[in-house]
């Protein structure tokens, strides 16, 4: 799959399309990723489900999602005016639904690929797989035969393994990785020393992870073959062009969606400006030319 | 269809303790239906992150007027911004609320909640109506000019204007005599959380200004999704994009929050 260009939104910020479809022309974005599909509808997590923190917020939303059929009655539709490559993001609780969801969506020829959610920290087992190369490799490799799509894995920050994971991803045939979902992280309200989210735990986003989501692009995007998106706190173009020189082929602009609807345009803006100013001709130019002294 | 606009600050008033009254002109007109409102946030500056939702008390062509309530950082840098500073605007947003037709209206209004109520005022000629605002202290006095003096009840806790007391002290007794056919909150959780168990059993139908932590104003990160009765089980809503006001009898009100 190829990109007109490298700023895409990352999923769960821009729902299935239709709420922003009114406001942006999404066809100008290198692509767009759905918020994750699921089987089955899921209501989510109770409210409170978002906590504002320091330059950054942590959610607990629970994959809350209308679940396969919906998505492809009521959300696909309004691709097929549109030429923007789209990319679904898929999310099961069991090997099985996971091959259900990409068996089901192989025959949508709409859909470009599938980025296979195995790190949603706000569903019980929503990491599983994140976390565990063993479980990881396994899941790929029964998922790869079935798509003929291009077949992106999204890892989590919230294991020791991480390059084990995105190495057993490549092995079993993944086209691309993803990173990074959301850090898991807590508040506290101190006074009644309960969680601020209706959860103990939630998913950590924003500015305030750019420098952690920023280390491990670099880490796994050296230790792969494979194209690396880059995600994690990116609000402009310098934080875009920071994750192509660490290694990343494409960004994705996710939290900064939640300030300003258009974000993920003024980051392409901005970037192409700054590739303007200091004369780069392309992404493939920069990316991964981080200098070492 | 919301879009984003920079405004200046054209004033700033402090209301009394901790509450703020800020007028905006913005470079575009929001033409905000009524029930509608905008977010605020600080042009350049990434803590705080998220703008934060507001009601809008009253707009006139290029001028919004909000008013709230010092309760964290955001709100707390925004009561200390000087005239002239800008900041970016999105609206507006949220499904507009229009009163359903009946004969009587009684308005429930606790702290800067009373904020939801001036722009109906209008459509209110001909119609039977009392506005009962209650507040901590004298802020309910600042916001009596805004509404028909003949129609309007105020109460404060310390007893400095209005009435003495609550406004769950006293609604029984205000819905008793008025006998309203529709009444509208508008104010903290724990006072809609109050009025709904006061009022069950009322039987003029109660609606509900909700509020809850919003992230994207559009209706895609899920945040302020809140659980309808007859759709327990099947989906939620999202206050943002589908509207801030529900009958009480329809909602589930969240167990938590302020």
């Amino acid at each position: 799959m190829s990109l007109k260009n490298p700023v895409m939104v990352a999923s769960g910020t821009y729902g299935w399309g239709e709420e922003v479809a009114e406001l942006v022309d999404l066809n100008k974005l290198g692509a767009f990723v759905t918020k994750s599909v699921t089987l089955k509808p899921r209501l989510g997590n109770p409210a409170p489900r978002l906590f504002e923190t320091a330059a950054g917020l942590l959610n607990s939303i629970g994959l809350q999602n209308e679940g396969l059929e919906a998505f492809r009655k009521t959300a696909l539709p309004l691709f097929h005016s549109l030429s923007v490559p789209l990319i679904v993001s898929i999310a099961g609780e069991s090997v099985e639904e996971y091959l259900k969801l990409a068996e089901s969506l192989e025959e949508e020829t709409r859909i470009d690929a599938l980025e296979v959610n195995i790190s949603c920290p706000n569903v019980k087992e929503g990491m599983l797989f994140g976390t565990s190369p063993k479980l990881t490799e396994e899941l790929v490799k029964k998922l790869r035969p079935l798509s003929s799509k291009t077949l992106i894995v999204k890892l989590t920050p919230n294991t020791g393994e991480i390059k084990e994971v995105a190495l057993a991803a490549e092995s079993q045939g993944a086209d691309c990785l993803s990173l990074v979902n959301t850090f898991l992280g807590m508040a506290i309200d101190c006074r009644s020393r309960r969680s601020r989210l209706s959860t103990t735990f939630g998913g950590l986003s924003g500015p305030a992870i750019k420098p952690l989501a920023l280390r491990y692009v670099f880490e796994i995007s050296r230790a792969v073959r494979i194209p690396v998106i880059g995600m994690g706190g990116i609000t402009g173009g310098e934080d875009a062009l920071e994750f192509i020189v660490a290694g990343a082929s494409a960004v994705a602009v996710g939290s900064a969606s939640f300030r300003r609807f258009d974000a993920p345009f003024k980051v392409l803006e901005e970037l192409v400006s700054l590739f303007e100013e200091l004369k780069i001709d392309s992404v493939e130019e920069v990316r991964g030319k981080f200098q070492y002294e | 269809m919301s879009f984003l606009t920079m405004a200046r600050i054209v004033k700033r008033e402090k209301i009394c303790g901790e509450i703020f009254h800020l007028v905006l002109e913005t470079e575009r007109p929001l033409e905000s239906l009524p029930g509608q409102f905008l977010r605020l946030s600080f042009p350049g500056i990434l803590d705080p992150f998220l703008p934060r939702p507001f009601l809008i008390f009253q707009e006139r062509g290029p001028i919004v007027e909000i008013v709230f309530n010092v309760r964290g950082k955001f709100t707390k840098m925004l009561s200390q911004m000087a005239l002239s500073e800008s900041l970016e605007v999105h609206g507006p947003l949220g499904k507009p609320f229009y009163l359903p037709p009946q004969e009587s209206y009684l308005f429930v209004g606790g702290g800067t909640g009373a904020a939801f109520f001036p722009r109906y005022i209008q459509e209110l000629k001909g119609r039977r109506h009392l506005f009962l605002l209650g507040a901590r202290d004298s802020s309910a006095n600042w916001f009596a000019p805004f509404f028909p003096s003949g129609n309007t009840l105020l109460l404060t806790e310390d007893g400095s204007s209005g009435l003495r007391g609550t406004i769950l002290d006293h609604l029984q007794d205000t819905v008793n005599d008025f006998c309203p056919s529709l009444i509208l909150a508008s104010g903290p959780l724990p006072l809609l959380r109050g009025i709904t168990t006061l009022l069950a059993e009322e039987g003029a139908p109660v609606w509900l200004v909700l509020e809850e932590i919003m992230g994207c104003g559009i209706g895609v990160c899920l945040s302020c999704a809140i659980t309808l009765k007859q759709e327990e089980k099947r989906r939620k809503v999202c206050l943002c994009r589908e509207g801030l006001v529900w009958p009480a009898k329809e909602v589930i009100l969240p167990e938590t929050g302020n």
